[in-house]
Formats: structure tokens, sequence, C-alpha cells
């Protein structure tokens, strides 16, 4: 096991790779009360063409299967519930299912062992029948209907439709009502297979433990199951052009005030010699420095009437492209789309700004260090990215000077995108 | 950790010195009891007081002095608690370590500005700033109207509690109110709310209160506050039901239910036993029964307003299955009353509130709250309530089920009646 420190944090990382091919990394955190464990694998929404490990044909599974499985893998052959069993440990466990993975984890005060063991065997020990599969479809159902309530779900996802032509991250990670009614036992076991796999996985342990103790617990764990050899995963290759597949739509719901969403897609493939979350560090910097409560740009929004509420905005990784994603509720739809696209196409940031927003981007990363949460989730956006964690990313920050970023700036494309308005539905 | 606590008058102030955390944290809170428009004028002032300041013209400015600040966050809010409604200012930011040896001096100078030095021209905040809050305000409430789960449980609180004012019925209201009508109620607010001033972290004492005596302009002497609990005494023989139909995909049942006044310890203890067994989460019996069992829903929760003595079940259904899970629901709570449940989740339930009593600790706002609730709700300290969970029996918890009452059902029903 190789120990690392991570620079500025105080904090140490651990990192050593299984036998079996599972990565795992402990963030020990002593003066913490809390465990945080998550074991992720490299599989999401958007892996539904794929060449299955017993095969070496490719098959199409239904949409939203990865999101299936994950509520799925809460079933066990001895019928007892997941969750009766991590309550006996106090502990919470929950997954999630998104775009580039799924992942499931508990935190916990004590326990270490037992939650620890839990979470691997449950998690490696498929057990699917007809019966829970078709039991899952109506919870699941809800779920959707759940999201169809929410007007910033559905703009989203119609955002993602019309911005990709190829790319799986078109559909929506549930899948729909047709697809969830559609999905077998047989289909599920197939995706478990390929992509649940350890060396498809990584384990990240963060919080009030002791790293020599959880490793062995983790290797006594895995060392005592048996996997296939592993087989590397083809996922059917996608090209996806840089046009959105359709500019804009408008659709109505029982709802109040108008909601607008305007999504960029820039290619990002082009722009070369920087890690891909390293440039997403410093689009979101400009990103910050155009849009957020410091911008010119919201203040005058919010100054004319044109925006009640501050601007959202968030960037998304899709394979060559990043997707820029900014939304607000508006009444003057035609202006705020035009304001928002003037300002981000200048491709501009003041040095100001910048200098500004690097030393805010050094303070949240230290602030985030005192969180067991945060630090698990740092290591494990780098490792899913990146397959590796870097140590030093506050000297970093530190050393990224004004011209090199303006120059990385100047490099986004921001030609396509794509609109969503949601109306208010007229009475 | 080590808490000390200083009446000083016109407020108190109460430290919390831990060396844990890489941060400081200051919560600030102003509370009253309002009546009528009032509480609509707490809501405003946390919207404005962060808009602008006599220093700082805009919230960019604000926001750009407290990015200077090594991004100092903060917020300022209104919340309800119970008979009171607090004016609540958080700010948490890196410690001299991290940061430099001014500070603390710099974040108090901040807050000065935000809470004691506003934007105010011949007695009255600015018009046009507050027109702009009106505006944000109208339309979030109006954004949280249009959430079916938001609308059902504020039209439970109507029917139940009529008397408790909600900010979502005075919409109507919010354009009538002057700049001036709202300084002048600024003005009371500073002289009548009681005064309580948290600070966490790795801190010298008496640094802190000479920051405290220097930025903090409150002079006048409060008298001590009433509880915040709110008792409940009408209760319906049979249960009252509405349904507001809504064009959505998912309906949304919301059961309310009074109690009769919780004990301290029911307050405290038994009621967070009983709703660990009901529906506070995967292993509770509406979950297991209700979505796991049956499929009919995604989401399903029971939970407490326990300043209330009030307990609400939501959960998000279709509504052609609304009797079949009211029965399912109805089915689990006379259960519990008939003792009919597995006592291995009366321990769970415990080793889960001492794990939840020890996880606050990660949390320098966690650890406030939790002295807040002992200042102001008369709540027990962390250790004693890691020892007196053990004391719940399982006959408290069906004490405490015979203190509940179905009140109303609201059920927003969506357009999902297709098979």
């Amino acid at each position: 096991m190789n120990k690392y420190e991570i620079k500025g944090f105080d904090i140490d990382l651990y990192h050593e790779t299984l036998d079996n091919g599972l990565e795992v990394y402990i963030i020990p955190k002593n003066n913490s009360k809390n465990i945080y464990a998550t074991l992720t694998t490299r599989f999401s929404s958007n892996d539904i063409e794929f060449i299955p490990i017993d095969s070496n044909k490719f098959v199409k599974v239904p949409l939203g299967i990865a999101h299936f499985l994950e509520h799925q893998a809460f079933e066990q052959e001895n019928g007892k519930p997941i969750f009766e069993l991590f309550s006996e440990y106090s502990a919470n466990v929950n997954a999630a299912t998104s775009k580039n993975y799924t992942n499931y984890y508990f935190n916990s005060i004590g326990n270490l062992k037992e939650n620890l063991t839990l979470l691997l065997d449950f998690v490696q020990s498929p057990y699917f029948t007809d019966e829970s599969v078709e039991k899952e479809k109506g919870i699941i159902i809800q779920e959707l209907k759940m999201n169809e309530n929410n007007p910033y779900r559905v703009a989203e996802n119609i955002a993602a439709k019309n911005l990709f032509v190829n790319n799986n991250m078109k559909y929506p990670i549930i899948g729909t009502i047709e697809s969830i009614n559609k999905t077998t036992k047989k289909d599920l076991y197939k995706c478990y297979n390929t992509f649940y796999h350890p060396a498809n996985m990584f384990l990240v342990v963060s919080g009030n433990i002791d790293p020599i103790e959880t490793i062995n617990i983790i290797k006594e764990n895995q060392s005592s199951k048996k996997f296939a050899p592993f087989k590397k995963i083809i996922k059917k290759e996608i090209i996806e052009p840089d046009n959105v597949a359709k500019e804009k739509e408008v659709i109505e719901m029982d709802i109040s005030n108008p909601i607008v969403n305007i999504s960029y897609k820039v290619n990002i493939s082009k722009i070369k010699g920087i890690s891909i979350n390293n440039l997403y560090r410093w689009c979101h910097l400009f990103l910050a420095a155009n849009l957020s409560l410091t911008s010119e740009l919201n203040e005058k929004l919010i100054n004319e009437g044109i925006l009640t509420n501050n601007i959202d905005y968030y960037i998304e990784r899709a394979g060559n492209h990043f997707i820029i994603d900014i939304s607000g509720e508006t009444n003057k739809i035609d202006q705020f789309i035009q304001e928002i696209d003037k300002q981000l196409k200048k491709l501009e940031t003041s040095e100001n700004d910048f200098y500004r927003k690097k030393k805010c981007m050094i303070s949240n990363n230290i602030m985030g260090s005192d969180s067991i949460f945060s630090l698990n989730n740092f290591v494990s956006f780098q490792v899913l990215y990146e397959n590796k964690f870097d140590i030093d990313r506050i000297q970093y920050i530190k050393d990224m000077k004004y011209k090199t970023y303006m120059n990385l700036i100047k490099k986004l494309d921001l030609s396509n995108k794509t609109v969503t308005i949601v109306k208010p539905k007229n009475v | 950790m080590n808490y000390k606590k200083y009446e000083m008058g016109p407020y108190n102030l109460h430290i919390i010195k831990n060396d844990k955390f890489k941060t400081n944290a200051i919560e600030i809170k102003i509370k009253t009891i309002t009546k009528n428009k009032e509480a609509l004028y707490i809501q405003l002032l946390s919207d404005l007081l962060i808009k602008s300041t006599n220093k700082y013209k805009n919230s960019r400015q604000l926001e750009i002095a407290s990015e200077e600040l090594y991004n100092a966050v903060y917020s300022l809010s209104s919340k309800v608690s119970g008979k009171y409604k607090i004016l609540d200012l958080s700010i948490s930011f890196l410690n001299e370590k991290y940061a430099d040896e001014n500070i603390v001096e710099d974040v108090f100078k901040f807050i000065h500005e935000i809470l004691f030095n506003p934007d105010v021209h011949n007695n009255a905040f600015d018009e046009n700033r507050l027109n702009q809050v009106k505006a944000t305000l109208k339309d979030d409430l109006k954004f949280n109207l249009d959430i079916p789960s938001f609308l059902g449980k504020k039209k439970l609180n109507n029917i139940m509690n009529p008397e408790i004012l909600d900010i979502c019925d005075m919409i109507d209201d919010i354009d009538d109110i002057s700049g001036e009508e709202l300084y002048n109620y600024y003005l009371e607010l500073l002289k009548r709310g009681i005064v309580d001033i948290f600070v966490c972290g790795d801190v010298d004492e008496n640094k802190i209160k000479e920051n405290v005596t220097k930025y903090i302009e409150i002079n006048t002497i409060k008298r001590k506050g009433v509880s915040h609990y709110i008792k409940q005494d009408k209760f319906r023989k049979r249960s009252r039901s509405t349904i507001i139909e809504k064009d959505v995909s998912q309906s949304s049942l919301n059961i309310g239910y009074k109690l009769n006044t919780m004990t301290n310890f029911e307050t405290q203890y038994t009621s967070y036993v009983y709703n660990y067994i009901l529906g506070s989460g995967m292993n509770s019996l509406l979950f297991k029964d209700v979505r796991e069992k049956h499929s009919l829903c995604y989401t399903i929760n029971s939970t407490f307003a326990r300043l209330y003595n009030i307990m609400y079940v939501t959960a998000g259904i279709d509504s052609k299955n609304y009797k079949k899970t009211l029965s399912l629901v109805k089915k689990n709570i006379k259960k519990i009353s008939e003792g009919k449940f597995d006592e291995k989740a009366i321990e769970e339930a415990k080793e889960f509130f001492k794990a939840g009593n020890l996880s606050i600790l990660d949390s320098q706002f966690g650890i406030i709250g939790r002295f807040v609730s002992i200042e102001y709700l008369d709540q027990d300290s962390f250790d004693k309530r890691g020892k007196e969970i053990d004391k719940v029996t399982k006959e408290d918890v069906m004490k405490l089920a015979k203190k509940i009452h179905l009140d109303t059902i609201v059920l927003v029903k969506g357009s999902d009646t297709s098979e």
C-alpha cells in the first residue's frame, strides 16, 4: 500500500490495487467521528450497447438498466433486506446512478469491519429473480413520475435529448416507462457480469479509520471470493458530432414562472496539454467569473428585472464534450438568452476576477478537506475521470497564471447550443 | 470541546471552543414572536439586508467582499421555530492558520455591515432594491406552490392550524409593504428581539468578546422569552380529507396527525424511536410495506414537527392507489399502538440516535444547532442525550402512539389515472 500526503490538507491518502483489480483508496481522518465508504463501478446509464463478458457480439440492453440494476443490487438471496442488515450496525446505506458511474455507499459511526464487509458482499453477490424484477418496476416508475413533477428535471432531460445526436447521454438516466417495463432478469445479469468486475470498480474509504486495519478487512474479504478473469470491456464506439440535434424546444407544464435552460456543447478534444479535471476547474472559474453573484451580468439581469433569482450553472462531462448548462426563471426569455450568449461568447475574465476566484478555489479545497464526504468525492471524481489522484492540486491552482488561463478559455467554442423553455400552461 | 455562555445583557454569547476544524463558524439569531404581517417583514429583511449595505451598494460588491475574506460562506435567512420567527445570520470562514491573523475581526466587520449598517436613506430602505426582493420572494413562493408535495403540506397546515400564519398565504400583501414600514420594523426587531450569538471553532475567547462588543450594536436589555412549543387542543372525532387537482404526473398524499402534548422526554427521545419504527428510513414499517411489498411508491416518510405536536406521513403515489396506500398507512400506525412490531427496531433506533448524536460533532453548524436546542428548547446536552435514549421502552412507544390522532388528509391529485 502506498502512502501520499495530500499537500495543504494535512491529510494522507493510501492507495493499493488488489490482485483482483479493485482499486482501493483510504483517507484516514481521525478527528472525525464518521466513516464513509463509496464503491463505484464504471457503469452508467450511457452503457447500453457493449460486448458482454461471456460473448463476442454486441448486445443492446433497455434504457435505464444501470439504474434498474442499482435498485436490484439491494435484493439478497436470503431475503433479508440490505437496509435491515446495515441498520443493525447503525449505518445509512444508499446508491446512485449517473451518466458516468454507479456507486454504493454507507456512512456510520464505528462498525467499520461489519459495514465494509456488508457493502462489498451485497454489491458482489447479485440475486435477481423474475419476481424481484417485476416488483421493482412499480417503484421505479413512481421515481420517474416524481422526476416528471419537477420542471427543472424535465428541462434537463429535454436539453439532453436535444444536445446529442449519437451519445447515449441523450437518454434519461432512469429510462422510460416502456424500457423499465421491458427490463428482464437476464438483461440485468448480463450487465452485472460485465461491469461489476472488481477490475472495473474502485473503493474509497474515508473518516475515522486505521488504514492498515481497513486494507486488511478489504483484502480478507476480497481474497475469499472468486472472480472470472477480467476481460477489457468493449462498448459500442460512438462518434458524437459538435452540432446539436435540435436547437430549441418549448413545452408547457402546470407551473407559474417560465424556466429557461441553455446548454452549450463544447468540444474539448481539441484543447491539448491539460487534464480533463483541470480543464473542468478552469471552465468552472470562467463561468463563475461571468455568471455568478459577483458577475456584472448577474447584477444587470436582476436590476433590469430579467431575472428575479440568480443564474444557475454547472458543467457536465460528455466524452469529447463539456456541457455547460445554464438556467433561470424569467418572463423575458429572449433577452435572457441573448444576454447570456453575448456575455459568454466574449470569452473574457478580468485579471482581478481570475486571481480572486483562484483564491476562493484554494479556500474551498481547504474547507472541503474538513469533511470526509468532500474528501471522498475529491478522490472518487479524479479516479473516475483520470485513474489517478492529484496530491498537490493546491500548488497547481496557485501556479496557474492569468495568461495561461486566458489561452485555455479562448479555445472554448460556444457556437453549438440548445435552448429549452418550460412555459406555464394556459388555463 | 469547551462550551461557555456569557450573559451580556443585550445578548447572550455562546462560545464553543474546539480545534477540530480548519474553519470557524458564527451564527447570530434574533428571535421574536410575530403577529400579522410581521413574519413577512422578517422574510423580506432576510432577503434585503444581503442585497446591499451602506458600504457595499449591491449584492455583487457584498459577494466580492466575502470572497476577499477567503471565500467566507454566509447566509441570512428567516426561520420558524414554533411560536418564534428567527432572523438568522450564519457565516463560516477559514481560521487564522489558513487565512490571516485579521480574519476574525474582518468577519465581524462584515457581519456588522450586513446587520447594522443597512442601505437606508431618509429612514427607509431603498424602494427599488425592495421591489427586486419582493419580486424574487413572490416567484419563490409560487415556485414552491407548484411542487405538489409542498402544496399538499401547506394545505394540510392551513386546515390543521389555521391560526398559524404561513407567508405563502400573504403573497398578496407583499406589494403593500413600503421601505419605510420595513425599516421601522427592522429598528423595532433590533430593540425587541432576543439575540443569541454562537461562535464555534479554534478561537480566542477574549478576542471574540472584544469583537462582539465592538461590532454587535445592540444595547437594549431583553426579558426572558417564552416556550417555543405549540400545544394542540382541538382534536377531530372524524378525520377530514381534501383533494386538490393539479396537472402533474404523480399525486402527492399528505396525512396530518395531531398529538396530545408530548413530554420533554417524548419530544427528544420517544418520538425519535417511534418515527424510526414507522417511517423515517428504509428499515421502517412504511418503507417495507408500502414501497417494498406493495410497490405503490418510490418515496414514503413520516416526520415529526415536534414543536407543533404534529406528525406527517407523505408519499408520492398514483392517485388510483390513494385508498390502498391510506389503509396501509393506517394499518401500520395501528400496529405500533398495539405493540405489534419487532422490538429489535427499538434497539436499532437507539443506536442510530447515538450515532447521529456523535455524527453532529463533525459539523460546526451541527454543533451550534445542538447548543441552540439546549438554549431555546430546553433539550439535553450531547452526553446526556447519548444516555437518556437508552431509557425508552416499548411501553413508552405504545403510550406515545396513543397520543397520535389522525386529523387531515390532503391528496394533490395528478393526471395519473390511466392504468
